[in-house]
């Protein structure tokens, strides 16, 4: 009696801890979301793709594109992707070729999605330049399909009271620099542009608690995405002392990206995508009001992103075309890369850069 | 005859790790597995080579293992200290135990934020990190030896009138020997692991930093020497602990035999 | 408060709060116990005899009465009274030479380690001084307690039930040991055991206790001869006295539960 009891308490509990360990699989991935939400949306499009949507209802034969981006939970950096993805173009474009797609979102950024893409879990993934580039230089074989944002913005956050007037003046002061990060590039930028003497910067390496680390005056200035900087100033955490909006060739570039491999055997996966993008970008200029609803969250709201993405009402830097001002961005990151011995040597951008899929959706 | 046993010992520990050296040999050989995230063994023994010869290796590592001895130490010493009051006071107890079991269960990372705000992001904010992660299996295995003291000692503790610091340094300390060990051992390993963390804070050098940093640019050599640094010293540190209380505790090879 | 007493006891009184409730152990205990007399205590476990040696020794305190010891009344433990546990209760951590000579005045250190030696030979473990007591069996752990209760040259000792935990066999060894040293060093020895052919060969006078609430019987005075053979009639005799105590006992208890059922 004893026994059997021991051994049904042990069954018991070893299956709990199954139960439990077997439940959640990648511990930086925050949700998968599937294309529930854009179908449920897709009702308030009228034009004719949509009937194209109901003849490929049957979901069983979609094959799903796994899609990686950075980002906190309600708050993926799809950029012109947040807009597509909220008037159903992921889904009908996708579908349409036969595809359904599912979105993850990394909470560790480049990094992360680099590591899911060495070990095949994505096929596609929309990020920075910077962790790209990294990627590519260490062996994964990645293109660069399209831009999602040819203008990254980046901005330079100081105290409400501070005395920093011009970049030059953070000479002597705590700066928060994300080493390993496209921020590092911006200073890279910041440093040659504005002639500082980096040996009398004080560079503080934080990257998750960045915000944290500023808002208790720890630090003098901070260096973040200039959405981000919008808000903390709407939140009145610091004041804005210089972005690259003023400076667009010191912005990165946030990338539509696909493992080789995939893209070579499902190129129309990879025109949908770009499609779907193209689509947002062109119904952001007549509809700007809807791109900033569709970009916000709880906790960022729609009048950050007014100033943030609407300095520009062509959103030009939102469409997809590689051009050759983007190439030379691609290059300053290469060649700051390398000289900072953050790559072992400069990548070949003509295998990295991959103008096929535009062409094959755009015909240019 | 202790000689045989002891070299028969080293023998059977290494088994696992040759079977580990043997599957990742296997794995990056004869399977597709990324470089970028395992790379093969001569790669890393290369950058192993290479970290030492330029001596960063050594400069991360001496950083970290300050701070992981600076808040060890100071764990351990408020450690044992709460550990011993709460022991011997049940008052005390019930008024602490309850709030620092919450706080144990709370992740370190969680309170980062926190430790920025009242530490700063210099040093202090790094081994305040270490501290609350082996603070807390010192504490309860400190007080789990102590009030396992047998009441019939601490009546002869009373028999001879010893007053209070008396009894607690002949009769509770020496009983609860043992248990701390276990504790000061196990707070040991969760301060290497702790200092990883604490070196996300605002970190130029360790080798904490120097995993994380690598991490991002896809360095898994790097990673993985700077991994398999902390795991040997980690264990030296801990046979160090080891040999240093069977000095303390003379009578536990007699209760052996 | 005579020279010649070690021990007065003058109507003890003992009560313990259970649940609330007063319950009273001990009973109107009188006693007096001279100087280097051998006295046992016997009786039901419960009965208080335990607490009553506690008092004595000035671990426990009492409610009413007098307890004078040696001439002073036994408010706390010191010198003048030694004891010896059912277990041994020694210090693991200690060798047996820190162990016996745990309460002993170490400022001379010469001669603390000399008083040492004398009474660890005295209890026949010569030789084990660097010994730990893990290495010892049930029998040498009592005797160098034994050896720890008398170290400080005390004028009483008192011994709760020192061999119960051992075999039959090494408890009267221990006995005879005990008589032994008992008849060398000539103290007072007050013992508490609930084995009746221990109390009747060891004790001079014999305290029977009964319990709920504990007080005494009887006080039986047995003869040398009778106590040192185990197989002479008087040695029975006393026994069956102290039976028909125990079953006069038992027979009360049950008469008490099934009043209460």
């Amino acid at each position: 009696m004893k026994r059997t009891t021991r051994i049904l308490a042990f069954i018991l509990s070893a299956f709990m801890v199954l139960a439990f360990t077997g439940c959640d699989s990648a511990s930086n991935t925050s949700e998968s979301k599937g294309t529930e939400s854009a179908a449920s949306t897709a009702s308030a499009n009228n034009d004719n793709s949509e009937s194209k949507a109901d003849d490929n209802a049957d979901t069983t034969e979609l094959k799903t594109v796994k899609v990686g981006v950075p980002g906190y939970d309600s708050n993926p950096l799809l950029d012109g992707g947040r807009l597509a993805d909220k008037l159903g173009y992921f889904d009908e474009e996708l579908s349409a070729a036969g595809y359904k797609y599912e979105l993850t979102t990394f909470q560790e950024a480049g990094p992360a999605i680099n590591e899911a893409y060495a070990s095949g879990q994505l096929d596609l993934a929309v990020y920075g330049d910077f962790p790209a580039t990294v990627a590519r230089s260490n062996g994964n074989d990645i293109k660069v399909i399209g831009l999602a944002n040819s203008q990254m913005n980046i901005g330079v956050l100081v105290q409400n009271d501070s005395d920093i007037k011009t970049p030059k003046d953070l000479e002597g002061k705590k700066v928060i620099v994300g080493i390993g990060t496209n921020f590092q590039e911006y200073w890279s930028h910041l440093v040659d542009e504005f002639d500082i003497d980096e040996s009398k910067v004080d560079i503080v390496n934080v990257v998750s608690d960045a915000v944290t680390v500023f808002s208790t005056g720890e630090a003098d200035a901070l260096l973040t995405l200039y959405y981000n900087a919008v808000k903390l100033e709407n939140d009145g955490t610091g004041k804005i002392l210089i972005d690259t909006t003023q400076y667009p060739e010191h912005a990165s570039q946030w990338l539509i990206t696909g493992r080789t491999a995939f893209l070579e055997e499902n190129p129309d996966a990879a025109v949908a995508f770009l499609k779907a993008y193209e689509r947002a970008q062109q119904y952001a200029v007549e509809h700007p009001d809807e791109l900033y609803e569709a970009l916000s969250s709880e906790s960022v709201g729609v009048e950050v992103y007014k100033k943030a993405y609407g300095y520009d009402p062509t959103f030009e830097y939102l469409k997809t075309k590689i051009t050759d001002e983007n190439i030379e961005k691609f290059n300053y990151l290469n060649n700051f890369l390398t000289s900072n011995q953050l790559i072992k040597e400069e990548i070949n951008l003509d295998d990295f850069i991959d103008y096929s899929y535009y062409k094959l959706a755009f015909g240019e | 005859m202790k000689k045989k046993e002891t070299v028969k010992q080293i023998l059977l520990g290494i088994i696992p790790a040759i079977v580990i050296l043997l599957f990742w040999f296997l794995t990056t050989h004869f399977t597709d597995v990324p470089s970028s995230i395992l790379p093969r063994i001569s790669q890393v023994g290369n950058k192993f080579v290479e970290m030492l010869q330029n001596g960063q290796l050594q400069e991360d590592l001496i950083i970290s293992l300050s701070r992981v001895i600076k808040g060890y130490l100071i764990a351990a010493v408020f450690g044992i200290l709460l550990g011993s009051i709460m022991g011997m006071s049940k008052t005390i107890t019930y008024i602490l135990h309850p709030t620092l079991t919450v706080i144990r269960q709370i992740p370190i990372i969680a309170w980062i934020p926190l430790i920025i705000l009242w530490c700063g992001i210099g040093e202090a904010s790094k081994i305040v990190v270490i501290v609350m992660a082996a603070f807390f299996p010192i504490l309860v295995n400190t007080m789990s030896g102590i009030s396992s003291t047998p009441s019939g000692f601490i009546e002869v503790a009373k028999l001879y009138r010893l007053n209070y610091w008396k009894t607690f340094t002949k009769v509770y300390l020496p009983h609860a020997l043992p248990n701390m060990l276990v504790g000061l051992k196990l707070g040991l390993g969760v301060s290497w692991m702790a200092v990883v963390a604490a070196e996300l804070i605002a970190s130029l050098s360790g080798i904490g930093y120097r995993m994380s940093n690598a991490r991002s640019l896809m360095n898994s050599d790097v990673v993985i020497v700077c991994m398999i640094v902390i795991g040997l010293v980690g264990i030296i540190m801990d046979k160090l602990l080891t040999l240093l209380f069977s000095v303390l505790t003379p009578w536990e090879k007699a209760n052996k035999k | 408060m005579s020279e010649e007493y070690s021990l007065e006891i003058k109507h003890l009184n003992k009560y313990f709060n259970v649940d609330g409730k007063s319950v009273e152990i001990l009973k109107d205990i009188n006693l007096q116990i001279k100087k280097g007399e051998f006295i046992t205590i016997v009786g039901h476990s419960g009965c208080g005899k335990s607490t009553l040696l506690k008092i004595v020794a000035g671990l426990v305190d009492y409610s009413d009465g007098e307890v004078i010891r040696n001439g002073k009344p036994a408010k706390e433990p010191d010198v003048d009274c030694g004891m010896v546990f059912q277990e041994h209760r020694l210090l693991p951590w200690l060798k047996i030479k820190d162990n016996v000579g745990f309460g002993l005045d170490k400022s001379d250190k010469e001669k603390w380690y000399k008083t040492v030696l004398q009474y660890i030979e005295l209890v026949n473990l010569k030789g084990f001084e660097n010994a730990y007591p893990s290495q010892f069996s049930g029998g040498m752990s009592q005797r160098a307690a034994i050896a720890r209760g008398l170290v400080a040259n005390p004028e009483i000792l008192l011994l709760d039930e020192p061999f119960g935990a051992l075999d039959a066999m090494t408890r009267v060894q221990m006995q005879k040991e005990l008589l032994r040293i008992w008849k060398e060093e000539q103290r007072t020895m007050i013992m508490v055991t609930h084995d009746i052919d221990e109390a009747v060969f060891l004790g001079e006078r014999i305290i029977v206790m009964s319990a709920r609430p504990g007080e005494i019987k009887e006080i039986i005075t047995t003869d040398k001869y009778s106590r040192r053979n185990r197989g002479s009639s008087g040695f029975a005799a006393y026994k069956k006295k102290i039976y028909d105590y125990f079953f006069q006992d038992s027979a009360e208890l049950l008469e008490e539960a099934e009043f209460m059922i």
